[in-house]
């Protein structure tokens, strides 16, 4: 007989990702991690981006850390990650390190002004004023 | 068009991915597929177009609509 089966797919891995994508920017960071922790072990860089993105949110620099820079090592383009390692360093004041990462953004998309307006945070917590003008005539 | 306030405190509160992703330029073309994958959902209910819209609602940071169709993509009837 033919018709309407129900279908149930718990494991729908981009579904999973959307609902602890909600979950984080909710700020129930426990909720999200456990969506993200029931996906299989193979974690693409997204995956690795949110972890990182939750253990920011709760403070855990060191884990967060972790997870971006592994989630570059899955996908050393992803500039989204890039600008959340650079965020994480200047949360922490780590000015240089932080730096790095947003000029490795720029140096793929020269127009992100997200970068732009963080290596010009850098640049001021630097004083160095020649690099501050050069960008915001650029910007 | 945003002010320079509102943009800078867009730029400043959302760091994760979704909210780059989400430029002035990609916000028409994230609306028209939005639409279409809605009209589709209609008369042809499966997962893959409740997964897809919950995504494109996760790029308009429309939380409750993204949680709506992720729900609706583990459990959904499909022919």
């Amino acid at each position: 007989m033919q018709g309407k089966a129900l279908q149930i797919n718990v494991d729908n891995y981009d579904a999973k990702i959307v609902l602890a994508g909600v979950y984080f920017r909710r700020e129930m960071f426990d909720l999200a991690q456990m969506v993200l922790e029931s996906l299989p072990s193979d974690k693409n860089s997204e995956v690795l981006n949110l972890f990182g993105l939750i253990a920011m949110g709760k403070d855990e620099k060191s884990k967060a850390s972790y997870y971006f820079k592994e989630a570059l090592k899955v996908d050393p383009n992803d500039i989204a990650v890039r600008m959340n390692l650079g965020i994480l360093y200047l949360k922490y004041r780590r000015i240089n390190e932080a730096g790095i990462q947003f000029e490795r953004v720029l140096a793929v998309t020269p127009d992100n002004n997200d970068a732009k307006l963080h290596m010009a945070t850098i640049y001021m917590a630097e004083n160095n004023l020649i690099w501050l003008k050069v960008l915001s005539r650029n910007a | 068009m945003l002010s320079r306030r509102s943009k800078a405190k867009q730029i400043f509160s959302n760091y994760d991915k979704y909210s780059l992703l989400n430029s002035h330029s990609t916000v028409g073309r994230i609306d028209s597929a939005i639409a279409n994958l809605n009209k589709l959902a209609k008369s042809d209910n499966q997962i893959f177009i409740h997964t897809n819209l919950a995504q494109l609602y996760m790029l308009k940071s429309n939380l409750d609509l993204a949680e709506t169709h992720a729900r609706k993509s583990f459990t959904n009837k499909c022919r």
